[in-house]
């Protein structure tokens, strides 16, 4: 698979608004600047029609229009201006987000470490945790992901009083179940050396994108919120 | 450790005689809380807000942020025509329904957000139970909300007051269907018979029961271990200041987690 096509491709569908709907939903609250923007239309129309009257009244009247109606008229046309351009200044954080991960994230592979039992049997997302990692070495070896989450398993039913502050952590998160909690990071000495190596909760698709196996997730390394991470649908490739 | 991890062993079967499971068990549930509470995980109580108001608040709200962007527009296209005093009325209106909006979801958004982080999570045992009203809700079986009254404890920190919270439910259970000791519990046999609202309010037991307290809830199936009602234990979230509707929830059995299943396993609900 080109992870770099691939990643073309998925800008190319997000800048036609069709990524969006094909990865996990997402609460992205009440959005305002989709309202902004949608505002932009009225103004276009209420600006048209203040002109098109002054014009009708100069004809009928043959005087020059009022200042304060030239002044009105401009200040729409700059409302127009301001509507159609700063709309997306009122992205909230969680849209922002988002945003950043559909056109920028790198295409990762990834292993997993705990997922349903019924994933994959039928049409339902379900929760589940895998690994990944931002070290480039992943894109020729991704296979050692698989022996990471393998280790990381093993955690799960191990006293967690008995393990080392950073493998506790793990072992909690995957022991407590609650999606979707915040991505954490992987030890050194559980990573196999891989460099920037998280465990994160994320959403499984039922008909998962997969690579040799493993399931191809999009990340932003700079957040670990549980948003950042999105798994891959296999109809990113057929939209 | 930081605050969201628990040093605990990885919890299997946990039997009501097992003291030192049960005591993991009850700091497990403790440190579940905590989890939710870290990465602001509230849908797993419900979503904010949550109660405290009429149920279509939410919905009003979100009617008010349509209808201000409605009337803002409408504001922009009459401007063309006049700048009169419609002009202004049709802000004025707008800006009405933006200040509607913060005031029907400011309380009830404030108040569950009190009650998420004050709650701690203790566990109840099941008196009685009646399906609830179809007409209030029902899940996707078509099965209509379980009316659960609950005798809850925050006092159960090990298997023993857990035995006795249970005894407390057993004796309690027998005065309702008039084949036990009824002594010291006419109060609270009158509170269950009349009680027409489940709206998670408590009322206090009594010291015949401990001091614990009664709770009236509603619950789906899918929430109670095993899908349906088989267990007379179940761990409920209350607020320790307020005793008041919505200041409860019954928590649901994947909140906490397979251990606290094979516990309630233990336990069976004995219907009359």
């Amino acid at each position: 698979m080109n992870l770099s096509e691939l990643r073309q491709r998925l800008t190319r569908l997000d800048r036609r608004d069709k990524l969006d709907s094909m990865l996990a939903s997402v609460d992205e609250g009440v959005p305002w600047n989709d309202f902004v923007w949608m505002l932009q239309f009225p103004a276009y129309l209420g600006t048209a029609i203040l002109i098109a009257m002054m014009v009708k009244d100069y004809a009928d009247t043959r005087q020059d229009p009022a200042d304060v109606d030239v002044l009105v008229a401009l200040g729409m046309a700059v409302l127009c201006v301001l509507l159609r351009f700063l709309h997306p200044l009122l992205r909230n954080r969680m849209q922002r987000l988002r945003r950043r991960l559909r056109r920028r994230a790198p295409v990762l592979p990834s292993a997993v470490v705990q997922a349903h039992s019924s994933w994959g049997e039928d049409d339902r997302w379900y929760w589940g945790t895998v690994v990944l990692s931002f070290d480039p070495v992943i894109y020729d070896e991704p296979q050692r992901l698989r022996e990471i989450a393998r280790r990381l398993w093993e955690l799960k039913q191990t006293d967690r009083g008995t393990l080392p502050r950073a493998h506790a952590d793990l072992a909690w998160m995957l022991y407590h179940e609650l999606g979707p909690c915040s991505s954490l990071p992987v030890p050194e000495d559980l990573a196999d050396g891989l460099e920037d190596c998280r465990m994160v909760a994320v959403r499984l698709p039922p008909d998962t994108l997969m690579w040799d196996g493993m399931p191809m997730v999009l990340a932003l390394r700079d957040s670990n919120d549980p948003a950042a991470c999105a798994v891959l649908p296999q109809a990113v490739l057929e939209g | 450790m930081n605050d969201a991890a628990w040093t605990g062993p990885a919890l299997r079967d946990v039997r009501p005689d097992d003291d030192g499971a049960v005591r993991a068990l009850l700091r497990e549930q403790a440190a579940r809380l905590e989890v939710v509470r870290k990465d602001r995980l509230w849908q797993w109580f419900g979503g904010v807000p949550s109660g405290f108001g009429h149920p279509a608040r939410d919905l009003w709200s979100l009617y008010c942020a349509f209808a201000f962007v409605a009337l803002v527009g409408l504001a922009f296209v009459v401007v063309g025509f006049t700048r009169g005093p419609v002009v202004w009325v049709i802000l004025a209106l707008a800006v009405l329904c933006l200040v509607a909006r913060v005031l029907l979801r400011r309380g009830p958004v404030q108040r569950t957000l009190q009650f998420y982080g004050r709650a701690v999570v203790a566990p109840a045992v099941v008196v009685a139970a009646e399906r609830g009203d179809p007409e209030q809700g029902v899940d996707a079986n078509g099965q209509p909300r379980l009316r659960l009254v609950l005798l809850v404890s925050r006092d159960v920190d090990d298997a023993a007051s857990l035995a006795r919270l249970v005894e407390s439910g057993r004796r309690l259970r027998a005065a309702l269907h008039e084949d036990g000791d009824t002594e010291g519990l006419g109060e609270l046999l009158a509170a269950i018979r009349d009680r027409e609202h489940y709206d998670d309010t408590r009322i206090d037991a009594g010291a015949a029961l401990d001091r614990a307290e009664l709770q009236f809830s509603e619950a789906y199936d899918w929430m109670l271990p095993g899908d349906s009602l088989r267990s007379q234990l179940l761990f409920v979230l209350v607020d320790p200041e307020d005793r008041g509707p919505d200041c409860a929830r019954v928590l649901s059995s994947t909140f906490c987690g397979d251990a606290a299943e094979s516990l309630a396993a233990e336990l069976p609900w004995e219907a009359a």
